[in-house]
């Protein structure tokens, strides 16, 4: 939560209803631990800051506008909504398309050009959707039902098999039917119950049937649109794109939300996070991502107010699993899997290589999620006495080399990650330094982003593996768990296969019902506690830096990058 | 007798090296007067080429230590580098001995014949290159108009030493220093060079230096010679007269290694005995003596002065100069 | 005669391309694995999503196979589309190809224009305190590393200046992303990375320029340039240099094919749109069509880049004509 927005009126009406929304939270009930209190205490110590007096806010009506430069690393790949599926994509995507539905940064659903959240029936398999009346796209044709059903045939209506579509798999499994009754309505009837469909499904930017229409399945994967759209349903239009340097957005006056105060919206191309820092410096962008290493950089200049808050990205490790594989046999008892991980002081790993801007997991669910459990059955915390004792009690004992063995089987492997991340790389040094303290000996092993992900995702010959994840907003948790993911081509490169698991991760996708959902994660998270099969060793903070001219942004755990609201609210304090 | 056109007094020229000062060039002194062909003959190293450098102050990195190089009344050892400027190229010019890596590849002959022109006269490109070409048809390249447009490779080296000399006169100087015109060329091109000099001597009345090793080119070519040896002028005189009775015995020397035709053909060449001395390190005396099939006590103690011997000579030995007549076989 | 040569150099060519496009081909995929191009661990993604994508990419059949097909393409003009954004790769390579031109032209010309009279000086004043200086200050040049000197020079003058209210130079990309794009705008964005580009180039030709330059003075004919009584100054820079230049200019021709790839670690530190990090980038995520499409130029750059070093080398040294 910015400084700037606790500062003026509007602000002020937002915090009291966060506050509100936080007291009904049941996380907050339930965990009442470290998460909710250190969010609160961030947000706090901002409040109170900013009632000291922030020299940096000005007026509090809106001026209209200026424009905004948002930075980030990547350059865009498509600007179609069916048809990306990267982040950078998907964040430009987010200023010119709305969906159905968005995020509040919570990660609660909001109804974006749809008026309401959708009425469900009472089996869970048909969802209602009343679009808001009078919608328009940026050139002025309306917005109907037959956009929104155009939009999702792309990905799963067998008359489009041709598209492109990365989203295929699940919309052709889960979506049986849409129908449009009316130009306002849209009536979409899944095949079986499937409780992440909204937030997984809900957000896709509704595309223009009057222009892609008439093209064929094959033409839509070529099409112009895909990198100059010429018509949008979001906050901005499309202007230019330059290859490799930035996206130029202008503003929608057709927007449903009322049109954005800026006059444009530009997505610039950096090359690392120190350009990141220096050009927040110099004013070259207004927003960008801080990385935590930058943080103690930015906190001086006067002109970025940061804001932190945690966020469904996660670094983890996973153990081989499978008994036919070289380091399979070593793995196989819970006992040393759990012990390894009490080895590790976890916590010592976010201060030093994420300067503290992290947060050690006791649990696979990310802290800010309803799901999360925050004292599943078996709390790992660093014990290396405790790491000891379990080794030996598993029949692991020291041999004179000081590293321990079994059956004349040492426990000694290669641990892998990729090349040029700093801190993984970190990371692995880290453990292995604390793995060999107790008698394990573990090597650390860099290789290139490509061949980790052909690691993980088919070859799968590696002993131990560490890379980052993240979540959407719901806490279904199967493509690293289920056991179905562990064919090749999955992300379960564990080859984690267990009953109880499947079967609790199933039924929780089976029902819409929250409180019954929430006990079932709340098992497979004991459960899972338990078994330790690719522990998370932390979940990430994000840091934005936002120049103290921006107003009206509101970063989140699910409002970082698509997903935001609150675009067309953004201003500019000197209108430039 | 006409006054000099050049005097050389005693010059001194020395090159600093890791082993000591070098002395090229020892107390050198001459004249040339005008119109008149002069030969200095020596060995390689004997400092004939340092001494015409040092004229045209083009000696660097040598140094002259001292003395005095009279030019039409001027010390040119004392003149500012703009004043050589104005003599060198303009008023004494110079050849030298490789025509082809004397010449600059990359530009035209004709042009680079007409530079003197352009630098000294300040004609314009058209009147500069007319001039040029008109030089070269004087020194015997055909079709010089063409010709005039080529690059320096495209000539023999014959040809080459021509467009060298047509260069060198251009400017009708009154001194022609040639430092080894043809010792880079074929014997029948040497006499052709040579006959161009003499004529170019003749018709235009530039006074010419001409040095060399080679006696015989010395011979056809120049009415008073010099012989040099280890950077000291050790004879002087009437060409004639030096070749008939030579005043040092090396001179004497130099002429007696020369094969002749007449000679039997079991006769053994005659070389001479030892080697060039050291110049850093001469030795005392005469710095001939070690090689000397005449030397006395004298010489190997004290230097020789270049004094008459004879009516037309001058010779730094002191056995000449004792007035012994240099024979033997 | 010159049509001639430069056709029969032009068929040489093909081969290369052909040669150096194969080889190229062959070491991404022996070393891509099963990584399908583009693909991120998504967790929205499913198995069977990946593998279709990999079917659509033409990544199932042989190599040898991809290759015939990317070669009729080209035949035809077509050098297909990015696997990775699906753009089509000419869009790519023209909308960047310019702005790694403008870099590393703009670095060569400070190049030559700085090495010309720091290796002259270097040459006239050997020995000197300021040729030993120079020296140091070349070889450094040349030691440092781009990235390191990019670095330092964007903190110096993008952040320090900035901070203390002085005028600044900006960090990255070719133009502001604001209002940018006029001609002050892309001189103020070239200034740093042309100048650490430039170093590399500017340290190796003052060498170069500076032995050159010695052993040209030491010539015949600079001693006879001397005897036509001209003044030092035309000695050296009409006679001199000009003799000293023509090695250059073939070194400068052998850079030419520098043009599109020499400036890759620039362009990354400055995030310069340019094919370099373009090919760079893609070529560690697999992106085929790209990487193909930008080493087909970068041959038919570095060949016509020897092509014109040596022409130019026959217009400047009569010595040497083509038949």
């Amino acid at each position: 939560m910015s400084r700037d927005e606790v500062a003026d009126d509007k602000g002020f009406e937002q915090f009291e209803k966060f506050l509100e929304a936080w007291s009904r939270r049941d996380f907050l009930k339930r965990a009442g631990g470290a998460a909710a209190y250190m969010a609160f205490l961030g947000g706090a110590v901002e409040f109170l800051d900013a009632c000291a007096g922030n020299p940096n806010t000005t007026t509090t009506t809106a001026k209209k506008g200026g424009h905004v430069v948002e930075g980030n690393f990547s350059d865009i790949r498509t600007l179609n909504s069916m048809l990306s599926s990267d982040t950078a994509s998907n964040q430009v995507i987010g200023l010119m398309f709305d969906g159905l539905l968005n995020y509040k940064k919570s990660g609660d659903l909001i109804p974006a050009l749809a008026a309401d959240l959708p009425k469900q029936s009472a089996d869970g398999l048909t969802y209602t959707f009343k679009l808001r009346p009078n919608l328009k796209f940026s050139d002025g044709q309306p917005i109907t039902s037959d956009d929104v059903k155009f939009t999702y045939q792309l990905a799963y209506d067998p008359q489009y098999a041709d598209v492109a579509s990365p989203r295929r798999g699940d919309l052709s499994k889960y979506i049986a039917s849409i129908d449009t009754p009316d130009p306002l309505t849209v009536v979409i009837k899944t095949t079986q119950v499937f409780a992440p469909f909204l937030a997984s499904h809900g957000l896709y930017g509704i595309l223009p049937k009057h222009v892609l229409g008439s093209l064929s399945a094959k033409a839509i994967n070529t099409a112009d649109f895909n990198t100059a759209p010429s018509v949008t349903s979001g906050a901005f239009k499309f202007v230019s794109w330059e290859k490799g340097q930035q996206v130029t957005m202008a503003r929608n006056d057709n927007y449903w939300a009322g049109a954005p105060y800026l006059d444009q919206w530009i997505y610039k191309v950096l090359p690392d996070s120190v350009a990141v820092t220096n050009q927040l410096k110099t004013g070259e962008i207004d927003i960008g991502p801080v990385d935590p290493g930058q943080f103690d950089a930015l906190r001086t200049t006067s002109t970025v107010a940061m804001s932190e808050f945690g966020v469904p990205t996660f670094t983890f490790y996973a153990y081989q699993l499978d008994p036919t594989k070289p380091a399979g046999p070593l793995f196989q008892d819970k006992a040393v899997r759990q012990a390894l991980l009490y080895a590790l002081d976890r916590q010592s790993i976010v201060t030093a290589v994420f300067f503290g801007h992290g947060q050690v997991a006791n649990s696979v669910e990310p802290p800010i999620s309803w799901a999360y459990k925050d004292k599943p059955q078996v709390v790992v915390g660093f014990d290396k006495a405790k790491a000891e004792s379990l080794l030996e009690g598993a029949g692991w004992a020291k041999g004179s080399d000081g590293i321990r063995a079994k059956n004349g089987l040492k426990l000694k492997f290669t641990m892998i990650t990729n090349a040029g991340n700093k801190q993984r790389e970190s990371m692995l040094t880290v453990m292995q330094q604390a793995w060999h303290d107790i008698g394990v000996e573990a090597t650390p092993s860099l290789i290139q982003f490509p061949q980790l992900v052909s690691q993980i995702v088919s070859i799968r010959t590696f002993d131990l593996f560490l890379v980052g994840f993240n979540w959407s907003a719901d806490p279904d948790v199967s493509p690293l768990y289920h056991s179905r993911n562990a064919v090749p081509g999955g992300f379960n490169g564990a080859d984690f296969k267990n009953d109880q698991a499947d079967t609790l991760l199933d039924q929780a996708l089976n029902t819409l019902d929250r409180t019954k959902r929430k006990q079932l994660y709340g098992q497979f998270q004991d459960l899972m506690s338990d078994l330790q099969p690719s522990p998370v060793i932390l979940f990430n903070k994000g840091i934005y830096g936002v120049n103290t001219r921006v107003q009206g942004t509101d970063f989140g755990p699910f409002n970082q990058f698509a997903q935001r609201p609150w675009n067309h609210g953004v201003w500019v304090t000197d209108g430039k | 007798m006409t006054q000099p056109l050049l005097e050389v007094q005693d010059l001194h020229t020395v090159f600093s090296t890791k082993e000591g000062w070098v002395k090229a060039v020892d107390g050198v002194s001459f004249e040339l007067h005008p119109g008149e062909t002069l030969g200095i003959v020596g060995e390689s190293g004997c400092g004939k080429s340092v001494t015409a450098l040092s004229i045209m102050r083009l000696q660097r990195p040598g140094l002259i230590k001292s003395g005095r190089v009279m030019f039409k009344g001027e010390d040119l050892t004392k003149a500012t580098e703009a004043e050589m400027r104005e003599v060198r190229g303009r008023e004494i010019a110079m050849i030298f001995q490789d025509p082809m890596t004397s010449l600059n590849p990359v530009f035209r002959t004709g042009w680079q014949v007409a530079e003197p022109l352009r630098l000294h006269h300040g004609w314009n490109a058209k009147k500069s290159l007319t001039s040029a070409i008109n030089m070269l048809g004087k020194v015997g390249i055909p079709s010089a108009v063409d010709r005039a447009e080529d690059y320096p490779h495209q000539f023999s080296g014959g040809m080459r030493q021509r467009v060298m000399i047509a260069m060198g006169l251009t400017t009708t100087p009154e001194v022609l220093i040639a430092d080894e015109p043809t010792t880079a060329l074929d014997v029948t091109i040497q006499a052709q060079i040579l006959d161009l000099l003499r004529h170019v001597n003749q018709e235009f009345g530039t006074a010419t230096i001409l040095i060399t090793h080679n006696l015989g080119v010395v011979a056809g070519m120049c009415k008073r010679i010099i012989v040099m040896y280890a950077g000291r002028i050790v004879e002087a005189g009437p060409t004639t007269d030096v070749f008939a009775h030579p005043k040092h015995p090396y001179t004497w020397a130099l002429l007696r290694s020369i094969p002749r035709l007449d000679a039997e053909r079991h006769e053994p060449l005659k070389p001479i005995d030892g080697l060039p001395p050291n110049l850093v390190d001469l030795p005392s005396g005469c710095a001939f003596h070690p090689r000397c099939a005449f030397k006395i006590e004298k010489c190997s103690r004290d230097v020789p002065a270049l004094q008459r011997v004879g009516d037309t000579q001058l010779s730094a030995c002191w056995v000449t100069q004792a007035g012994t007549e240099l024979k033997g076989a | 005669m010159l049509a001639k040569y430069v056709a029969r150099r032009f068929l040489a060519s093909l081969v290369v391309v052909l040669g150096v496009t194969l080889i190229t081909l062959v070491l991404m995929d022996r070393t891509r694995g099963t990584y399908v191009p583009g693909i991120d661990l998504n967790p929205a993604l499913r198995p069977e999503d990946i593998a279709r994508l990999r079917a659509d990419l033409g990544l199932d059949r042989p190599f040898y196979i991809w290759y015939l097909t990317w070669i009729w393409g080209v035949v035809h003009g077509d050098f297909g589309r990015s696997m990775i954004d699906g753009s089509t790769v000419m869009s790519h390579i023209l909308d960047r190809l310019p702005n790694t031109l403008e870099l590393t032209g703009t670095a060569i010309l400070i190049g030559i224009v700085i090495a010309i009279p720091v290796g002259v000086i270097g040459a006239l004043r050997h020995g000197s305190k300021a040729d030993h200086t120079l020296t140091v200050v070349s070889v450094a040049g040349f030691a440092v590393p781009q990235f390191w000197m990019g670095l330092i020079l964007i903190l110096i003058f993008s952040v320090t200046l900035e901070q203390h209210g002085l005028p600044w130079l900006p960090s990255s990309g070719a133009y502001s992303a604001v209002n940018g794009g006029d001609f002050i705008d892309r001189v103020e964005h070239l200034i740093l990375p042309a100048t650490v580009l430039s170093f590399f180039y500017m340290s190796t030709w003052s060498r170069f320029i500076r032995s050159s330059m010695l052993e040209v003075l030491s010539q015949d004919y600079i001693r006879t340039a001397r005897a036509k009584g001209m003044s030092e100054r035309r000695v050296v820079y009409l006679h001199g240099l000009r003799n000293a230049l023509i090695p250059l200019v073939t070194l400068i021709g052998l850079e030419l094919p520098g043009l599109v790839s020499g400036g890759l670690v620039v362009e990354v530190v400055f995030g310069w749109p340019g094919i370099g990090k373009l090919a760079f980038e893609r070529a560690l995520q697999y992106d085929y069509t790209t990487v193909m499409g930008v080493t087909f130029f970068a041959t038919m750059l570095v060949i016509a880049g020897n092509l014109l070093a040596d022409l130019l080398y026959g217009v400047l040294d009569p010595r040497i004509r083509y038949s």
